[in-house]
């Protein structure tokens, strides 16, 4: 099935074009959502989400990119929204338990482990992920779609909706961020 | 942190080359093969229109919004009350000094002067 033609079905409200699309690019935006949010679960609720909105706004897609970028522009910002979400949370949580209204402990979540990485290196790239959360919002999407959906810097500008040049100073910023705070924390625990 | 590629002579910069390059060689995860059948489940249990008004209705946005009206609201009675209320005794007191003017003693006795006269 041609992209224009599946667009055309998925506008007519077709069912079976809806699971062509989740079916062709469910591992896509599960694994660029895993990369942002870390966690599996979280990752897969997200990639629910994303087709969720795909599917009620497809009306709204005017075929001027292809419809994996606006899949992955989505992904981003749905992505996005829930780490916002989720620390919000934890904020929250955490004034609570100055008060003393809630007594649960704040805790950190345990090193995420991505399943597809080569596993003699699953221990360093921990470290990684860890270091990424620390990274501003469009810098962390640049890297992620860079290097974990392995993207080209001009496929990055047309998810963030911005210059080849901008996204290679993104990903510059990007790995110099990530440079400075792996070498605190080796300075820090090892 | 434990570690079994690191190597303790690295000093930090080449530990975060090594932490860098983890990620060479990677595979893409793969999606929940269920993944369809859960999203029609979900859709069909938002579908309904009460549980996208109950849905809106608990976004924190929505309780922020209602507060501010709210208060908006008591606001504006409360300063309008308070200007109807000026207003009626100013209203009052200006009824009270053309009473006293009207029946002020210098035209009662105009008026017993007057009726004396004749």
């Amino acid at each position: 099935m041609g992209e224009q033609e599946l667009v055309e079905a998925l506008k007519d409200g077709s069912e079976a074009a809806f699971k062509y699309m989740v079916t062709s690019w469910q591992d896509m935006v599960y694994n660029t959502s895993l990369g942002l949010v870390q966690n599996e679960m979280d990752a897969e609720d997200v990639a629910q989400e994303v087709f969720v909105k795909a599917w009620e706004s497809i009306g709204s897609f005017k075929g001027e990119s292809k419809l994996s970028t606006w899949l992955y522009r989505i992904t981003v910002t749905k992505s996005l929204d829930y780490l916002r979400s989720r620390k919000r949370k934890k904020r929250f949580a955490y004034v609570q338990s100055l008060f003393g209204i809630n007594d649960e402990l704040v805790i950190d979540p345990p090193d995420f482990h991505h399943p597809g990485v080569v596993s003699e290196k699953k221990q360093l790239s921990a470290s990684l992920f860890k270091a990424l959360e620390s990274l501003p919002e469009q810098q962390k999407a640049a890297f992620v779609l860079s290097r974990i959906e392995g993207l080209n810097h001009k496929e990055v500008s047309e998810v963030l909706g911005t210059t080849v040049p901008a996204v290679e100073s993104l990903l510059q910023r990007a790995k110099l961020n990530l440079r400075k705070k792996l070498e605190n924390t080796y300075r820090k625990e090892m | 942190m434990k570690n079994n590629e690191f190597n303790p002579k690295n000093g930090a910069s080449q530990w975060a080359e090594q932490v860098l390059g983890s990620l060479d060689g990677m595979e893409r995860a793969k999606a929940n093969p269920f993944l369809f059948t859960r999203i029609i489940a979900r859709m069909e249990k938002q579908g309904g229109a009460w549980e996208k008004v109950a849905g809106w209705i608990s976004k924190p946005a929505f309780a922020f919004s209602m507060v501010l009206v709210f208060v908006a609201i008591n606001a504006t009675v409360l300063f309008r009350s308070q200007a109807e209320a000026d207003e009626a005794v100013a209203r009052k007191a200006n009824k009270d000094q053309m009473l006293a003017a009207e029946f002020s003693n210098s035209q009662v006795y105009t008026l017993i002067e007057e009726n004396e006269g004749k």
